[in-house]
C-alpha cells in the first residue's frame, strides 16, 4: 500500500516536473530562434498556467458535455500511465510490468480514441475536422511504434522495460537498431500532435480539437500533450539510449539527462519544421516509415539470432 | 480590488487577444503582435480581450456579435481605427496608437482579473441560434437514421467522395468574415468530404488593401526607390510570415515579422532563405498545390503571375529602375511554394535595389505604370478583387493544403486611401 502510494506520488511529481520542463525547453528554443515574445523560460510557464487556470470556462451549442470535459483528463491520465512504465533507475520503476511494452502499445490507440472524443464532443466543425484528421492518420503511427518496440524486445527476450534497459549493457539499441529512435521520435510527435505532425490542433483550424476550449479544460489538454511528449522521450531513452546505464553518475541522473536530450530534440523539431500535408504524410507513413519499421524489426531479429 | 496570488501571477502572462479585423490591417496586426505583453490567439475562445481593428459596417453586426460572444466572459474589447458599436460604447476602450496596445491590453487584463471591469454584455440573445427541430422517435429530425435538421443544421447524408467514389458524409459550414486564418473580410460557404474541400463558395470578398503612403505618392509623382522598395520588402516578408504561421511555424513567423520591422537597405536575407530550405518549408502542406491557370495568373498579377512564368513587372517601364539594371524575377512552377519562394527573393532584391538607389538619389519616373504590392497600376487602373478564382482553385484540396494555397495568394482589391495619405506600413 505504501509502495503504491509512493509510486503514485513519484509519477505525479514527474508529471508536474515534465510539464514544466517542456514549457522551459520550448520557450528556450523559441527565444533562440528569435521569438521575442516567448518570455523568461523559467517564470513565463507559471504565468501562462495561472492565466489559463483563472480564465473563465465556456460552452458550445449542444456539446456532449461529459465527453468534452472528460477527454482532457483522460488524455492526461493515459500520458501519466505511460510515465508510470518508465524505469528511472534499476530500483526506481513505478510500475515494472512484465508486459510493459504491451501496455504502452495499448495506450497509443486509446489516445487516438480520446483525441477524437475531444474534437467530436465540442459539436463544432473545426474541432470535428481536427479530430477527423487525427483519426485518419492514427493507425499509421501506431503500427510503426509497435514494430520498433518489438524490435527492442527481441534482444531483451522480454516485454519488460527494465529488461530492455539491461539488454543494452553491452551496446545501446540506438547503435544496434539505428532506425528505431528516429521512427519512435516521429511517432511521439504524432501522438502528442506536435510541430510538423500537429494535424489535430493546428493553426489552419484555429486550434482544431481545442479551438472551442478555454480555461482549465485547455490547460489540462495542453498539459496532457506535454506529458505525452515527456513519456515518449522517456520511453525512447529507455528503449534506445540505454535508460539508466552510464558511468560515474547515478542511474536516475543518466536517465533524466537522456530523456531531456530526446525531449529537447523533439521540441526543436516542433519549432523548426513546418506541418506536412496530412495526405502526403499518410503516404510517407505507409510507403516509407512502415517498411522502414519492418526493416528495423527484421534487423533486430537477425541480430538477436544466437 | 485585491487579487489573490494566482490572479497576480495570471496578470503577468501575455494577454491573449483575438484580432477581429474589420479592415485589411493584417500587416499592422502582425507588427503589433511583436509586443511581448500580448499574444494573438487563433480562436476567440482562447482570448480575454478582443481587438476590433477597423470600422465595422452594419452588414457585419451579426457576425461581430457571434465572435464577440464567443470570448469566455468576463471579457473586454479594444477599439482601434474605428468607432465602438452603440451597445458597447459605454466605457469602451479606444486605442489611439498601435504602440499602446500592450499597455492598454495589460491594464484591461488586470481590471478583468481583479473584478474592476465586469466584462461586456452579450450581443446575441441567450438562446440556441439553431433551435432543435427534431422529429421522430429519437428526435433526429429525418427519416431512418439519416437526414433531417436537428439544431437547424442539415445532418450529413452520404454522397460520392471526390477521391475514390466511396460514399462519405459531407460537412457544410460557413466561415468568416472575421476568421483568423482567412483574409480579413472573406466569407465563404464550405463543403468538405472528410478533410477535402468539395466546394468553396465566396459569399463576401476580402476588405480592399489600402495602398501604403509611398505607393500613393508613386502614383502622383517621383518618389525615392529606396523608400518604395523597403515598403515592398516589408510587405512580402509579412505575407511570407503569415504563410509560415498557417503551416505551424509560429516561431519562425514571429522572427520574420520582427525582421520586417527593422529592414535596412542592402540587408541579406540569406539566413532566412537557408532556414526555410533546410527545414522543408517549401515542401510543407500545400506547397505543390494551387497552380494558377493563365487567366488566373493574369487576374492576380504581381508575384503570383511571375511565379507562373509571366515576366510582367511595371518596374521595367521606369527609367529609375532601368538605371539600376532592374530585371523581373520569374519562376515557372506556378504553385504555392513558387509564390513563397518569390516573395522572399523579391524581398531580397528590393533590399538590394533600396541599397543601390541610395537614400533619395534615384527616384521613380513613371507615374502611369507603377508596380504595386499586388500587380501593376496602369493609367490609374488598380488591381481588382480576384477572390472568385478560389471557387475553382480550392475544391479537391485537403483542408490544410487549401489554407496554405490561400496563404500564398494576395487576391484582395487594391484601393487608394487618398493622395499623399500615410499608409499602414
Amino acid at each position: 500500500m505504501t509502495a503504491s502510494l509512493t509510486n503514485a506520488l513519484l509519477v505525479m511529481a514527474i508529471l508536474a516536473i515534465g510539464v514544466y520542463l517542456v514549457a522551459i525547453i520550448n520557450r528556450a528554443w523559441a527565444n533562440a530562434l528569435g521569438h521575442s515574445g516567448a518570455g523568461n523560460p523559467f517564470t513565463a510557464p507559471f504565468y501562462s498556467a495561472a492565466s489559463l487556470w483563472v480564465a473563465p470556462a465556456n460552452t458550445t451549442e449542444a456539446p456532449d458535455a461529459m465527453a468534452w470535459h472528460l477527454a482532457p483528463v483522460l488524455y492526461l491520465t493515459l500520458a501519466a500511465m505511460g510515465l508510470a512504465l518508465v524505469p528511472w533507475s534499476q530500483n526506481l520503476v513505478p510500475v515494472d510490468l512484465t508486459t510493459g511494452i504491451v501496455l504502452w502499445g495499448a495506450l497509443e490507440p486509446l489516445a487516438t480514441v480520446v483525441i477524437f472524443l475531444h474534437g467530436w464532443s465540442a459539436n463544432a466543425h473545426l474541432s470535428m475536422l481536427g479530430a477527423y484528421r487525427y483519426v485518419s492518420l492514427g493507425l499509421s503511427y501506431l503500427l510503426v511504434s509497435m514494430f520498433v518496440l518489438i524490435g527492442v524486445a527481441l534482444p531483451a527476450e522480454s516485454l519488460q522495460f527494465s529488461a530492455v534497459v539491461e539488454s543494452q549493457a553491452g551496446l545501446w539499441n540506438v547503435i544496434r537498431q539505428p532506425l528505431g529512435l528516429p521512427l519512435f521520435l516521429l511517432v511521439g510527435l504524432g501522438i502528442s500532435f506536435w510541430g510538423p505532425l500537429n494535424f489535430a490542433d493546428s493553426n489552419d483550424l484555429a486550434g482544431g480539437t481545442s479551438s472551442e476550449s478555454s480555461g482549465r479544460a485547455r490547460l489540462v489538454w495542453q498539459a496532457g500533450r506535454a506529458v505525452m511528449l515527456v513519456a515518449f522521450s522517456a520511453i525512447g531513452a529507455t528503449a534506445f539510449l540505454g535508460g539508466w546505464l552510464g558511468p560515474v553518475l547515478p542511474g536516475f541522473v543518466w536517465m533524466i539527462l537522456k530523456t531531456m536530450v530526446v525531449l529537447a530534440m523533439a521540441l526543436l523539431l516542433g519549432q523548426l519544421i513546418p506541418r506536412f500535408s496530412p495526405d502526403r504524410f499518410l503516404t510517407i507513413a505507409w510507403v516509407l516509415l512502415l517498411p522502414l519499421a519492418f526493416v528495423d524489426l527484421v534487423w533486430a531479429g537477425l541480430e538477436a539470432l544466437p | 480590488m485585491a487579487m489573490n496570488w494566482l490572479r497576480q501571477l495570471a496578470a503577468k502572462a501575455p494577454v491573449p487577444v483575438y484580432p477581429l479585423l474589420a479592415g485589411n490591417l493584417r500587416t499592422d496586426i502582425q507588427t503589433m503582435g511583436l509586443d511581448p505583453r500580448i499574444e494573438w490567439v487563433a480562436s476567440p475562445r482562447h482570448a480575454r480581450v478582443l481587438l476590433v481593428a477597423g470600422e465595422l459596417s452594419p452588414a457585419t453586426d451579426r457576425a461581430f456579435g457571434k465572435v464577440h460572444d464567443q470570448l469566455p466572459g468576463p471579457a473586454a474589447s479594444i477599439w482601434w481605427q474605428g468607432q465602438p458599436l452603440d451597445s458597447l460604447a459605454d466605457g469602451a476602450t479606444i486605442l489611439d496608437k498601435a504602440d499602446d496596445l500592450g499597455r492598454v491590453a495589460h491594464q484591461l487584463q488586470v481590471d478583468l482579473l481583479s473584478g474592476k471591469h465586469r466584462g461586456e454584455p452579450a450581443l446575441c440573445p441567450d438562446e440556441p441560434p439553431e433551435p432543435w427541430q427534431g422529429l421522430g422517435d429519437i428526435g433526429h429530425g429525418g427519416e431512418g437514421m439519416m437526414g433531417g435538421k436537428p439544431y437547424g443544421r442539415s445532418m450529413a447524408m452520404p454522397t460520392d467522395d471526390l477521391r475514390d467514389g466511396l460514399q462519405l458524409d459531407p460537412m457544410a459550414f460557413s466561415l468568416g468574415p472575421f476568421c483568423s486564418f482567412l483574409p480579413p473580410g472573406l466569407e465563404a460557404n464550405v463543403t468538405l468530404h472528410g478533410d477535402v474541400v468539395a466546394s468553396f463558395e465566396v459569399c463576401s470578398t476580402p476588405y480592399p488593401s489600402l495602398l501604403p503612403g509611398v505607393f500613393e505618392k508613386a502614383l502622383e509623382g517621383p518618389v525615392s526607390i529606396t523608400e518604395l522598395e523597403l515598403a515592398r520588402a516589408r510587405h512580402y516578408l509579412h505575407q511570407l510570415g503569415h504563410a509560415l504561421w498557417i503551416n505551424q511555424s509560429g516561431t519562425v513567423a514571429h522572427a520574420v515579422f520582427a525582421k520586417a520591422r527593422s529592414l535596412k537597405p542592402g540587408e541579406s536575407l540569406n539566413k532566412l532563405k537557408k532556414q526555410l530550405i533546410y527545414t522543408g518549408f517549401y515542401r510543407s502542406a500545400g506547397a505543390d498545390k494551387g497552380v494558377l491557370g493563365d487567366s488566373q495568373a493574369l487576374m492576380t498579377g504581381g508575384v503570383a503571375a511571375r511565379a507562373c512564368g509571366r515576366g510582367s513587372d511595371a518596374r521595367v517601364d521606369d527609367d529609375g529602375y532601368r538605371s539600376l539594371g532592374f530585371k523581373p524575377l520569374v519562376m515557372d512552377r506556378g504553385d504555392a511554394a513558387a509564390r513563397w519562394w518569390l516573395w522572399l527573393e523579391e524581398a531580397q532584391r528590393s533590399l538590394q535595389l533600396a541599397h543601390d538607389a541610395g537614400p533619395g538619389h534615384v527616384k521613380t519616373s513613371n507615374t502611369r505604370s507603377v508596380e504595386l504590392l499586388r500587380g501593376a497600376s496602369r493609367d490609374g487602373q488598380l488591381p481588382e478583387d480576384g477572390t472568385a478564382m478560389l471557387e475553382d482553385l480550392l475544391p479537391g484540396l485537403e483542408w490544410s493544403e487549401a489554407m496554405a494555397v490561400l496563404a500564398s495568394l494576395d487576391l484582395s482589391a487594391v484601393q487608394r486611401a487618398g493622395a499623399g495619405a500615410e499608409g499602414t506600413l
